[in-house]
């Protein structure tokens, strides 16, 4: 559950990251891919609300005094996406896999892709075809 | 409930349907910010401690499996190398990408020597912590500042 205060986390007014994320098509769902190295599933949370899908949490890192190289310091994060009209929330899933987040969406029927099988129509004789002159 | 009103990075939010289809139309202003506001690291993040007794290294490496982590040490210096890929499965396309395929290999100087034999490294959820002790005689020691007996008399 998203807490209901204006910031992702509890921590107000603190900075957050926006992780990356790549967005995978297949023939029946798509991908949401997100590099989320350290969080666990304890420190995440999915939800979908009013049409979009949220991606909030931080992680907590042990502390081992002052870095004297410093790459990141942000351990909450938050992304979100529209989700297209159609699909259904039950239907996605999630999971973490060596740091990253794979969020699967189904494609909603009317929005997969679909082979049209080609109708032959009759063949209309010559004879037929000529009205009377 | 989040709502979109309180929303503080409304402004940054990508619009899935709209990637979705990037054939039907040109980037917007607002998909261009996003793509430049997203931090694809071209290698991994790393933060480097100095504890006192040891030196901890600290890599964010999501997506690279233990085989292709290497580690290397000698008394003065961490070596880390490693790769990851983005490999799509058949069938599957990329439509929206941020994220980079990696190999990167990334050396760190240490100030104190190491006792490259007690070396601990462990890969947990995209997070590689390595602790390397320094030399027993180099580690830092807290030394107790003793007081002298100064009686206070009235």
């Amino acid at each position: 559950m998203i807490p209901r205060t204006e910031q992702p986390t509890d921590r107000v007014g603190g900075p957050w990251m926006r992780p990356a994320a790549d967005v995978i098509e297949a023939e029946d769902a798509w991908t949401i891919q997100v590099d989320l190295p350290g969080v666990g599933p304890q420190g995440l949370e999915i939800e979908v609300a009013r049409g979009r899908l949220h991606v909030v949490g931080r992680r907590s890192q042990a502390e081992h005094g002052v870095p004297i190289i410093n790459g990141y310091a942000t351990d909450d994060f938050y992304r979100s996406w529209d989700l297209p009209s159609g699909l259904d929330p039950d239907q996605i899933e999630a999971r973490l896999e060596l740091g990253i987040l794979s969020v699967r969406l189904p494609k909603p029927p009317a929005m997969q892709r679909r082979r049209i099988a080609v109708q032959i129509a009759q063949r209309v004789e010559p004879e037929a075809r000529r009205g009377p002159p | 409930m989040w709502t979109d009103a309180h929303n503080p990075v409304r402004l940054r939010q990508t619009h899935l349907w709209r990637e979705l289809n990037p054939s039907s139309h040109l980037p917007t202003l607002q998909e261009l910010r996003t793509r430049e506001r997203a931090r694809p690291h071209r290698s991994p993040v790393v933060k480097l401690y100095d504890d006192g007794e040891a030196f901890v290294l600290i890599a964010e490496v999501p997506g690279v499996p233990r085989e292709l982590l290497q580690l290397e040490a000698t008394a003065r210096r961490l070596e880390l190398s490693g790769s990851r890929s983005l490999a799509l499965q058949a069938g599957e396309r990329r439509i929206h990408q941020e994220r980079s395929a990696w190999s990167f290999e990334r050396s760190f100087a240490l100030a104190d020597p190491i006792v490259v034999d007690q070396i601990a490294a462990e890969l947990e959820d995209g997070i590689l912590t390595v602790r390397a002790p320094k030399q027993p005689d180099r580690a830092a020691r807290r030394i107790e500042i003793g007081a002298s007996a100064v009686e206070v008399s009235g």
